[in-house]
């Protein structure tokens, strides 16, 4: 069974695979005829990622049945490195041959460069995401969250976000001192705030700032679900995609 | 590739677990609580040989009780920043689902070291330390000297090799379970070639299961000699008969043994095996160098020092040896490994008198016992009253009481030495 994607420019998929990666290093992609999915735990259990790129992203996308394709994904990173500006990919797999062939072809059509990676044996793992059900949300302009976990990361390792009807706010404390970013909801970085009482988790601020970084190339806002003590989830809306992180909350208390 | 059967088979609850009864309870109970909120130990310690159920009781309950299992296997990296980054960071954290049911499994503790694994092991001693997560490692050879300190932290448990008698029973509802016949000769052979090891039991029966419906005992013995893991001995010859630096150093590969008491049996047998003294003095002179690296290595954490000290105290003594000795000459065993196994149960004893005295006296131990222990030994000799206030005021249980009071102890010791001394000078006086 074979695959193949022509993407109109591999930068963007190289910002999405980086925004994989930010969870995982290795990852399985389920391609079937309505694009390609991925699901992932990182090592520690702390993060999932849920990805999917619909056959709508592609100026062509051709795939017969279901299949599985699992590639290192830092390998994989090393050759879209090599994409110029204004170069299109196109990805094919042969599930028998167990490798993946990019091609980058530049904008008039001159030079056609093809990658070829050898995939890896695919690792039966998680390929659901928790069912969740969370009691605030806010939307919320990326960059603002971005500099608020930078923000944070002066002091501590750990930042409380608490989403109340009137605000967004990452509270870190440390050895130093306190940092504090409220995003109201009449600022300019909030769009949107569905809230009927405060909630709030602490959040390893090394995992936020390795998914927001990325994303935030992706997106301009990010859409935080939000239950007191229960893991946070954030989507970053794409086109024609999904692109949704689940981070743990620290366990308090003990 | 066909499912392989130890997995397939693997235990789904804590019930299916083969044998070690006691340790399965006491984790069971440990777990529990955890839930309740107060482990009496943070870390727990599965040790003993392969095969035999460790990491399958800790999947198995995490299976039953619907746990997270976060696992971090020997062929991760583990040095470290991986150790801090997957271990330290998920010991803080609830689990994606919400909940906080997660277990941390450490597989193959034991093999945390080397270069590759640097500083993966004091980050693992305090990630314990402050971890809000049951964390279970498991480990073959719990006893390397590297983790002393992660043992203090954890409640040990062994697990033994399994009884033959549980290895057949195990096989015998596999085989049933897959539609083979196998007769009873053959699930004896099985279990004995398998010395108690019930993963590789259990590999050998699906390798001879292939293919055919009837295993009998020619099938087994087909199998041929399972290649063990190296001994001592095999090293020794090796070192001791190579000519070469290489092969020296080759020798010490697949040998589950550590480093230290590798070098205690080459030091004693050094002398046996190597007759001509200049050659002595080289070979010595050779340990003597690997000692200065092994010591800096375990004084300073800096395992990787040893990979100067293993070329040393192989191919070093292996290329000192010019001439050999007429005739075989057997390898004796180390004369420190002896007195202390001799001594143990007596170093045992004192270590917990020292801690009790330190912990009262706000002394360090290694104080306690050059500064106190001679004193205290001299007033607990009396039996008097006062003895019986030191006692209950440093809380000695009987038996540290009557090592205390010089049965066989301290003072018994030191009357013996004045004794000899007396005699000694009174032979002088005579004169």
């Amino acid at each position: 069974m074979s695959f193949r994607m022509r993407l109109p420019s591999a930068d963007y998929f190289s910002d999405l695979m980086k925004a994989v990666q930010a969870v995982v290093d290795e990852g399985t992609f389920k391609i079937d005829q309505e694009g390609m999915k991925l699901i992932a735990m990182d090592p520690a259990h702390i993060s999932l990622v849920d990805f999917e790129l619909s056959s709508s992203a592609a100026e062509e996308y051709v795939c017969e049945g279901e299949l599985q394709m699992t590639v290192s994904i830092s390998e994989l990173m090393k050759f879209l490195k090599r994409a110029k500006k204004g170069e299109s990919l196109t990805l094919s797999y042969d599930e028998g041959a167990k490798k993946l062939e990019l091609t980058l072809v530049d904008a008039t059509g001159s030079r056609e460069k093809i990658f070829t990676l050898n995939t890896l044996e695919t690792v039966e793992a998680r390929s659901v995401t928790p069912r969740l059900s969370f009691d605030a949300k806010a939307r919320v302009g990326v960059d603002a969250v971005k500099d608020a976990v930078r923000d944070s990361g002066v002091v501590s390792d750990y930042v409380k976000i608490t989403i109340n009807p009137d605000a967004v706010v990452f509270l870190a404390k440390g050895e130093l001192g306190t940092v504090q970013t409220k995003l109201s909801k009449m600022g300019a970085a909030v769009y949107e705030i569905e809230a009927d009482k405060e909630v709030w988790a602490h959040f390893s601020i090394n995992y936020l700032d390795k998914i927001v970084k990325p994303a935030s190339s992706l997106s301009d806002e990010v859409v935080m679900q939000l239950s007191t003590n229960k893991p946070i989830k954030l989507s970053f809306p794409i086109p024609s995609g999904r692109l949704e992180y689940l981070i743990a909350p620290r366990i308090e208390g003990a | 590739m066909a499912e392989l059967w130890v997995e397939k088979y693997r235990p789904k609850k804590v019930s299916e677990v083969v044998g070690n009864h006691d340790s399965v309870k006491a984790f069971v109970e440990w777990m529990k609580s955890w839930e309740l909120g107060k482990p009496s130990k943070k870390a727990v310690l599965l040790y003993g040989p392969a095969g035999v159920g460790k990491t399958s009781l800790v999947l198995a309950y995490a299976r039953e009780h619907g746990y997270d299992v976060v696992e971090v296997n020997a062929s991760d990296w583990r040095n470290e920043e991986r150790m801090k980054m997957v271990v330290g960071e998920s010991s803080l954290q609830a689990t994606l689902d919400g909940t906080t049911k997660k277990i941390i499994l450490v597989d193959e503790v034991d093999g945390i070291a080397g270069r590759e694994d640097a500083g993966g092991l004091s980050a693992l001693r305090k990630i314990i330390d402050n971890t809000r997560t049951p964390i279970a490692l498991v480990a073959n050879n719990p006893w390397d000297p590297r983790l002393a300190s992660i043992r203090d932290r954890c409640l040990m448990l062994q697990f033994r090799r399994l009884r033959k008698s549980e290895v057949i029973k195990r096989l015998k509802e596999i085989a049933l379970a897959e539609g083979i016949k196998v007769t009873d000769a053959a699930l004896k052979k099985l279990a004995e070639r398998s010395e108690g090891d019930l993963r590789s039991a259990i590999n050998d029966l699906q390798a001879i299961a292939s293919g055919r419906k009837v295993v009998d005992v020619d099938a087994v013995e087909a199998l041929g000699e399972r290649n063990r893991v190296r001994e001592i001995f095999q090293a020794l010859r090796i070192i001791f008969n190579t000519k070469s630096l290489r092969a020296a150093r080759a020798a010490l590969e697949g040998l589950e043994i550590d480093l230290d008491m590798v070098y205690a049996w080459l030091i004693d047998n050094v002398p046996e095996q190597i007759p001509n003294p200049e050659e002595l003095a080289e070979a010595y002179e050779a340990l003597a160098k690997a000692d200065l690296f092994l010591a800096k290595a375990s004084r300073e954490q800096k395992w990787k020092l040893t990979r100067y000290a293993i070329p040393l105290m192989t191919g070093g003594v292996a290329l000192a040896r010019r001439t050999k000795p007429h005739g075989f000459v057997k390898f004796t065993f180390p004369s420190k490994i002896r007195l202390m196994q001799k001594s143990r149960a007596e170093r045992e004893l004192r270590h917990s008198i020292a801690s009790k005295i330190a912990g009262k006296l706000h002394l360090s131990s290694a104080k306690a016992i050059t500064h106190m222990l001679p004193y205290i030994s001299f007033i607990m000799s009396r039996g008097d009253e006062y003895a019986k206030a030191m006692a209950s005021y440093f809380e000695f249980t009987s038996s540290e009481t009557k090592y205390l009071a010089g049965e066989g102890g301290e003072v018994e010791v030191a009357k013996v030495a004045v004794e000899k001394k007396r005699k000694r000078t009174r032979r002088t006086k005579r004169r």
